[in-house]
């Protein structure tokens, strides 16, 4: 068996000797901040599977969030479906609908 | 609701590193179509079915009939993936599966295969599964490739995936044999992340020539610090049931035939006491993580792999741990070349996107 172990300190380092201080700042800002989004790829099943179902796609001109709550989109947390905090979710039962925006 | 079917426990193929058990059990019509129509009526516009097993394609006649049975509920939209050992694919299924948007992710080790992907007589099938995937390529050039690592196969790994790379395929994911009895210790892990590194560097010279790879386990940890999000959400028994083949309803599958964690049937409908209850219990992340840097960008919380590993929902193995350290170092090594090779197509790729 191997030990766990937990990590005190980490940088991921992005954004140094870039040219862009912006990006720097902002992928650096990102790993800071504390939001909580819902419902993304990543566990077991989709390791097996390859589950493609948290994956924005285009319908009817509106990105479609699939596998999601009330409690999961709200505010900014858009699952990186859409960039603007003003945007309306239509959610329908466990679909969102997002203004693509474009 | 989204809902996997477990088809058969029955597989043609006998890999080293596989954790089913192999019986002789299909589900049948009935359950499948009850299934269907449990996910339908558990609300929502939009139902997904993954097909799974063992091996789905040894019920090929049940895939085509679930697809045909979905058409008529009006107003629902279906979605369909599954993962198959590609074995028994042919022209008809995967022109059927073009036709009904089925996405079907193959599993393949590359070269690893030689060593455990075998048929149950003990030789391998490298050459089928060869063949296989460039004429399921042909059809869906955009399909993900699953591959496991062992131990034993972990100096392999690159070598494995630039084989996969060379016929064409662009998308993969990479397990490692995450059974209690699989034997990784700090060598074999060393191996296993030099081998990734190798891998990193490989994604980053195709990305400067413009040939976009992806590696799933990379992206994860790359999009989950450029978009700000955890790399995982568990949300267990809520996201996604599994359908045993027996009808029996579980919350994922390494707990299907568990009675603990049995939340129903496709006759009896999902208990959803049962269902909060379960879903309430895997919330409660490892303790030992609380702290680490990584927390956000780790999966301590797949309360399937935990389980499997350890026997308890809440607490992550040693061998997972060091996995997910590695792939974070290695990814954020990649991601640091990628962004200083183009920094315009990393932010469309990581950022924009």
């Amino acid at each position: 068996m191997m030990k766990l172990q937990k990590v005190e300190h980490y940088e991921p380092g992005y954004g140094e000797g870039t040219q862009s201080g912006s990006l720097r700042k902002a992928v650096i800002a990102t790993a800071a901040a504390a939001a909580m989004v819902g419902g993304l790829t990543g566990c077991f099943d989709n390791s097996i599977s390859g589950d493609m179902e948290y994956r924005p796609t285009q319908y009817d001109g509106y990105m479609v969030v699939e596998g999601v709550s009330d409690s999961d989109v709200s505010g900014s947390d858009r699952q990186g479906a859409c960039s603007s905090d003003d945007e309306t979710v239509t959610l329908d039962g466990d679909i969102a609908y997002v203004p693509s925006g474009d | 609701m989204n809902i996997s079917l477990i088809l058969t426990r029955q597989c043609n193929l006998r890999c080293k590193y596989c954790f089913e058990t192999h019986e002789n059990a299909f589900m049948s019509e009935e359950t499948a179509l009850k299934a269907i129509d449990m996910a339908v009526n558990g609300g929502g516009r939009h139902v997904g079915v993954s097909f799974f097993g063992g091996e789905p394609l040894l019920c090929k006649g049940l895939i085509y009939r679930c697809v045909e049975y979905s058409k008529r509920f009006a107003g629902v939209r279906f979605s369909w993936n599954m993962t198959t050992n590609g074995l028994l694919l042919d022209g008809e299924f995967l022109e059927f599966a073009r036709d009904e948007n089925i996405d079907v992710a193959m599993s393949h080790d590359g070269l690893m295969s030689r060593v455990n992907r075998l048929y149950p007589g003990g030789n391998d099938c490298l050459a089928l599964l060869d063949e296989k995937l460039r004429l399921l390529l042909q059809y869906r050039p955009e399909a993900f490739i699953m591959a496991t690592a062992t131990p034993g196969t972990a100096g392999m790994v690159y070598d494995s995936l630039e084989h996969l790379t060379d016929m064409g395929a662009r998308r993969f994911n990479l397990a490692i044999d995450s059974r209690p009895c699989a034997g990784w210790d700090d060598d074999s892990m060393d191996i296993l992340s030099g081998q990734l590194g190798l891998l990193g560097d490989m994604i980053c010279e195709y990305f400067t020539r413009g040939r976009d790879i992806y590696f799933n386990p990379f992206e994860e940890k790359i999009l989950a610090l450029t978009k700000d999000r955890p790399c995982h959400v568990c949300r267990l028994g809520m996201r996604k049931p599994y359908v045993d083949w027996d009808g029996s309803v579980y919350p994922c599958i390494q707990f299907g035939g568990v009675a603990e964690y049995r939340m129903g049937s496709v006759g009896e409908g999902i208990d959803p006491v049962k269902r909060e209850s379960i879903y309430r219990a895997s919330l409660r992340k490892p303790s030992f993580c609380e702290g680490c840097a990584h927390q956000k960008r780790c999966v301590n919380d797949c309360a399937c792999l935990n389980y499997q590993q350890c026997g308890d929902m809440s607490q992550v193995s040693g061998e997972e741990c060091r996995y997910q350290r590695i792939l974070i170092t290695r990814a954020d090594e990649m991601a640091r070349k990628m962004l200083l090779a183009d920094e315009n197509r990393f932010i469309d790729r990581y950022i924009k996107t």
